[in-house]
């Protein structure tokens, strides 16, 4: 399989859609993002922001790196060599909102997942899900999390939950959404306001507003004047597993070669440099 | 021996009237007819529980000619365009500090609420699900519903229906429609997602989970 | 009719009215009810609903003061991002800044005024009463009382102070400086005698970093985030970054390269460039007479002629014509910076140490007319009357065993530092101590009493000038939540001690509020009638000329706002002292010192590492906890990293206990090998431990610094350690 590194193409033509009428007078959109990975200094805000923003609880006791629910994960990869020619890198991955053959999408027996037609988003509502967790084996970022428990808060803690945002019950599966409830507040108060159209400002997801570097760039990858497009088709932009053809939304940038070589291994290999 | 029987039957059978109808088949409607009206007339109030609201807050003495509210007044949005729902206390508290009426009511709120700042528990007829998003916003000053099209005739109200909530579920009757006999599957004016589906539909608008769901 | 009813009849009875249930809506709504019941279970919470507004404050995590924008419903706080074009975080906050509101409902939280349990380290209740009378007891009869101030610089400070300036022997105090660029070495080499400097990134093209995390976590976030962005490739004014340190650390790995040096020898190094920048007459032009000690006898020179890069290199584990280039790029791609400490844990470098940087700074002509190094005034106290009668001392300079009664103010926010600093200035019998801090953070830990203040967000607060920024800034935080009942704020608190003790200055403490305290010295900064003040409601800067009167700045700076005094030009017209007001004995023997102590390729340093703040505490919101506990890409405080071979020489398995012993203790960690760390050096995390959601019955103090090796001159960069399997 070639190489698409560099090439941005979102299909327009969905076979995961849902088949529910569109929007006549709506814009279409495909909401995406870039990554700068050389930016990224793994400091973890964007995990921690993501999990405030979207209610998702503290860690339960007992919980772990394989059973917390971490929407969006910083990974480390290392290039591999001993010190000190070792060069480390940070990968902050969340569900890459895959518009082709959405694995997710594809193996779900309840519906709970389906690719949104104007925005591209993979919207997943939790309320559906029966748990079997057939999507968690199908992806194949490791996006998708789990509730093994029920959320739980420190006391006084829930009053601080985010109005938005619904909490899940144990048994079911979450993932990034992109913060859609976001996108739904940009509609409301444009509605309110009398516009048509959002304004882009108001409509960016958690972890690109907290992220200290501004590595996480975020916006319509249909809208060729953003940043976000023009990033995605620089030269050294580049997607995770590329050769799987699910073409994700989110990309990442990197100027250093071995870093744009490890998204076809799989960022799993060198987690700690041990190889 | 088997003629005795068969004899006996013979005549048990030729002396039936004509007109009444075999045993089974009674016994076969007497089934039916109990539990359907069980199911129809009684069950309703077994799984539904009347909840008084409490206070008996008459929409038309505030939207009448006397003071001439309109809806916005008190259900209003903030300034990021979100529906503010049932106002708060302090909403009451701009006019009803000191009891203005006659009526029990008007000084139960005054004094029980008003004064001490207590907020009144309203049971809301259209709570929905935490997981549902429904923006009044997008379908009131945008698609320009009227408040009337889902929330039937309360501006006209002179008291606060009792509210019929699930014993079992804790949702209130109105999801369904208003009556208490509607059939579950018939499409009503309700606020199940059968009905906001249906609407969108005909109305031809975006109708994906990350629409309505939160 | 029959002769009574028989079986078919009841089936046929049956068979009705099942019938007639699936015709009713029986079984229908119990499914579809039960349905909505078990996807509504009512020990799941429901968010709060009501109107959304924001507010507008500023953090008190840590000392670099970031703006806050507040999304509150019905006034409940929810959710914090940045204040877009704050000058100090431009919009951003920080992993546990993003979470501070939740600090409230730590579960950790110390409810009330509780007396510590000194073998068991369990609180037990103690009404206010009788804490304030217990503790002003101890405060009378002791011999040497102090506050011990983890955040000094707020208006409290001055409290603080006068509190003590009525006591007989009364000692304020303060973690000793580690700024990144401490005023100390600058002002000993100079004849400059400002308070504190900043750097002036705008004009910096090459920074060296000794141990100095740049890139993740020093300076404000806008600086973080502004040499980020200069140093990447294709920057339009690129700005170089060399980090020299023995840990690998996250600056380490974004910076343009990496310099490991062998623990303890940075000053060593940084002699080594010195020598080059000598010998090769690189160094900046406008070092013209009036230096002392540059050239010739008991010089500069003559020191850093003992350490040929050949010795350098050896002592370093740096090869020698990697020194040379690093220098000659230093010089020359000027203007340079060389930032030194700043290391949130490791604590301040020796103060011989410091001169050598410091003289580096003066080579490279960072202080100086065209330099990068900026002073930056000291902000004015909160009143006339109000003026520091005692003088604060660094904690190092306190004598040793002469405090009694310890007050422990910021010790959830401020610098974390190891126990055996404070407490070799205790007497060694029944000293008493009390924090001021509402969770078991840092030295906290300690205490014998703990009168719990109000959380961040709960109490007016204010903020001085953040470490490295280039201006003096002020900056206001605002009470934004209800504090419990039992919360006590330090000020109150002072005042009950005041009036308990029958202090002479009581009257004057108790006449004033913290609201009143911080506008009193916002009205003192109007009057410099100098510098902008950032208007966060607005988005917009204004001059303080363009005023009317101290409530707009008032008003301003209670919404988030920022002050920022004006850029000092470079300090000019300075003369030098290289080696600074010591006898040059002093510098000339610690480096010797240094270098023996660097010792032997075997021998094992401890390096412990943490983040500023509450980072380092050991008490974060439980959201922490994605980052700590529920991924990988922070190590908890209880994992010890070393590299493979470091571990198979020493008989060590990854992943499994291993004991760290030093002189001064032991602790068991759990051993994790990593290619990248440099052999001989053992890297462990200060600050959240595994599991830190859970509540914490007992108050234990104990972290990696407890076991550091402190030196007489209060740092601890190098410890030796032996490492076992257990």
């Amino acid at each position: 399989m070639e190489n698409n590194i560099g090439t941005t193409e979102p299909a327009v033509e969905n076979e995961n859609a849902s088949h529910k009428s569109e929007s006549s007078g709506a814009r279409k959109a495909r909401y995406g993002m870039v990554i700068d990975v050389d930016s990224c200094t793994g400091c973890g805000a964007c995990m921690v922001g993501c999990a405030i923003e979207n209610n998702v609880p503290p860690a339960a006791r007992g919980a772990d790196e394989r059973t917390g629910i971490t929407p969006i994960r910083v990974y480390k990869a290392d290039n591999g060599r001993p010190f000190p020619e070792s060069n480390s890198v940070y990968f902050p991955i969340s569900c890459q909102q895959c518009e082709h053959h959405t694995p997710c999408v594809s193996v779900c027996p309840q519906n709970a997942v389906e690719v949104d037609p104007q925005t591209g988003i993979v919207g997943q509502i939790p309320v559906r899900c029966l748990g079997c967790r057939y999507c968690m084996t199908a992806c194949p970022y490791h996006a998708r999390y789990f509730n093994w428990w029920d959320p739980t808060w420190p006391a006084g803690m829930e009053k601080t939950l985010n109005p938005d945002v619904s909490p899940r019950m144990r048994g079911v599966v979450e993932k990034c959404n992109f913060c859609f409830h976001r996108l739904q507040a940009a509609r409301e108060k444009a509605a309110a306001a009398g516009k048509t159209e959002i304004d882009p400002g108001d409509y960016i997801p958690a972890c690109a507003e907290s992220c200290p570097t501004s590595a996480i760039t975020f916006g319509d990858l249909l809208d060729e004047e953003s940043a976000v497009a023009k990033l995605a088709k620089s030269k050294n932009s580049f997607r995770l597993l590329e050769s799987l053809g699910t073409q994700p939304k989110v990309y990442y940038h990197s100027e250093r070669e071995w870093v744009r070589k490890l998204a076809e291994s799989g960022i799993a290999e060198g987690e700690f440099g041990n190889g | 021996m088997g003629g005795k029987i068969v004899t006996a039957q013979l005549t048990t059978s030729a002396g039936r009237p004509e007109s009444v109808p075999p045993r089974g088949k009674i016994f076969f409607l007497a089934g039916l007819v109990v539990v359907l009206s069980f199911g129809w007339i009684v069950f309703p109030f077994l799984i539904y529980k009347k909840v008084e609201q409490p206070i008996q807050f008459s929409h038309i003495a505030h939207t009448g000619d006397n003071v001439g509210m309109k809806c916005e007044d008190c259900h209003n949005y903030d300034s990021s365009g979100r529906f503010l729902g049932i106002p708060k206390i302090r909403k009451c508290a701009e006019c009803h500090t000191k009891p203005m009426g006659v009526s029990a009511e008007d000084r139960k709120l005054a004094e029980d609420y008003v004064r001490p700042g207590r907020e009144i528990n309203w049971v809301v007829y259209s709570r929905q699900p935490e997981n549902v998003y429904f923006p009044h916003a997008v379908h009131v000053k945008e698609a320009g519903l009227k408040c009337q099209t889902c929330h039937f005739g309360q501006s006209t109200s002179s008291n606060l229906r009792p509210a019929m909530i699930s014993r079992l579920s804790g949702y209130s009757l109105d999801i369904f429609g208003q009556n208490l006999f509607n059939a579950p599957y018939t499409p009503s004016r309700g606020m199940r997602m059968d009905d906001c589906s249906d609407c969108h539909k005909k109305s031809g608008v975006a109708e994906s989970c990350v629409d309505c769901h939160k | 009719m029959g002769s009574g009813i028989n079986r078919r009849d009841w089936l046929k009875l049956i068979g009705g009215s099942a019938v007639g249930l699936m015709l009713s809506p029986i079984p229908w709504k119990v499914l579809d009810e039960s349905a909505k019941w078990t996807q509504n279970w009512n020990w799941t919470p429901v968010p709060p609903k009501g109107r959304v507004n924001y507010r507008l404050t500023t953090c008190t995590l840590c000392p670099q003061a970031c703006g806050v924008r507040v999304r509150c419903v019905e006034n409940q706080p929810v959710g914090l991002s940045g204040i877009p074009g704050h000058p100090l975080n431009n919009g951003k906050l920080c992993a546990i800044g993003l979470g501070g509101h939740l600090m409230s409902y730590h579960p950790s939280r110390i409810a009330g005024p509780v007396t510590i349990d000194a073998k068991t380290r369990v609180p037990a209740p103690i009404p206010l009463e009788d804490a304030i009378s217990r503790i002003s007891g101890h405060v009378l009869a002791a011999s040497g009382v102090a506050v011990l101030d983890m955040q000094p610089g707020r208006s409290i400070s001055y409290i603080y102070k006068e509190f003590l300036a009525g006591l007989k022997h009364g000692t304020y105090t303060f973690p000793n400086q580690t700024d990144g660029i401490n005023a100390g070495p600058v002002n000993r080499t100079t004849t400059s005698r400002f308070k504190s400097y900043g750097i002036d990134i705008d004009r910096t093209r090459t920074i060296i970093s000794f141990r100095t995390p740049l890139l993740d976590g020093w300076g404000t976030l806008a600086q973080s985030a502004e040499i980020g962005r200069r140093n990447k490739k294709g920057s339009k004014a690129p700005t170089k970054v060399y980090q020299v340190e023995s840990v690998s650390s996250r600056s380490a790995g974004l910076a343009d390269e990496w310099i490991p040096v062998r623990p303890g020898t940075e000053a060593i190094f940084a002699l080594g460039l010195a020598h080059v920048i000598l010998e090769e007459n690189l160094f900046d032009r406008t070092i013209k007479g009036g230096s002392e000690n540059l050239w010739g006898e008991r010089s500069l020179s003559e020191l850093a002629g003992k350490y040929p890069l050949s010795r350098v290199s050896t002592i370093t584990g740096v090869p020698d014509d990697k020194i040379a280039v690093l220098a000659r790029e230093l010089a020359n791609n000027r203007p340079t910076a060389v930032i030194f400490g700043g290391d949130p844990v490791g604590g301040p470098f020796g103060d011989a140490e410091e001169i050598i940087f410091a003289d580096l700074n003066i080579l490279l002509g960072a202080i100086g007319p065209n330099g990068t190094i900026v002073p930056r005034p000291d902000l004015p106290s909160p009143g006339d009357h109000r003026q520091p009668r005692v003088d604060g001392i660094q904690l190092s300079e306190v004598p040793d065993h002469s405090i009694e009664v310890l007050l422990i103010d910021g010790a959830d926010s401020g610098t974390t530092i190891p126990w055996q600093l404070v407490s070799r200035k205790l007497v060694p019998v029944n000293p008493r101590i009390v924090s001021l801090s509402y969770l078991p953070a840092g030295v906290a830990c300690h205490a014998d009493y703990v009168i719990p203040s109000p959380a961040y967000m709960e109490m007016y607060s204010d903020m001085p000038t953040p470490a490295g920024f280039s201006r003096a800034s002020y900056n206001v935080s605002v009470p934004l939540m209800e504090p419990p009942a039992s919360a006590i704020e330090p000020l109150e608190f002072l005042k009950r001690l005041a009036i308990s003790t029958g202090s002479p200055n009581k009257a004057s403490i108790c006449s004033i509020t913290m609201r009143e305290l911080i506008r009193n010295r916002i009205a003192k900064i109007f009057e410099l009638h100098e510098g902008e003040v950032f208007d966060a409601d607005a988005g917009e800067t204004k001059s303080i000329g363009s005023m009317a009167s101290s409530r707009e700045l008032v008003r301003i700076l209670e919404r988030g706002g920022c002050w920022t005094g004006n850029a000092r030009s470079r300090v000019a017209g300075l003369t030098y002292k290289f080696l600074g007001n010591s006898d040059y004995q002093h510098v000339f023997s610690a480096m010797e010192k240094l270098a023996d102590i660097s010792g032997s390729a075997s021998d094992i340093r401890l390096l412990p590492h943490g983040t500023r703040g509450a980072g380092s505490s050991g008490v974060n919101h439980p959201m922490m906890s994605k980052i700590y506990q529920e991924s990988n890409l922070r190590l908890p405080s209880d994992v010890a990293s070393i590299s493979p071979s470091t571990g198979k020489m020493n008989g060590l398995s990854d992943g499994k206990p291993v004991r760290v012993k030093t002189d001064f203790g032991q602790t068991i960690l759990k051993a994790r090998f990593d290619q990248s760390i440099m052999d001989g050096v053992v890297q462990v995390q200060v600050g959240e431990e595994t599991g830190t959601t859970a509540r914490r019955e007992s108050l234990q103090g104990s972290n990696t610094l407890d076991i550091c090796r402190i030196e007489s001159d209060s740092t601890w960069k190098t410890t030796s350690v032996q490492l076992s399997p257990l």
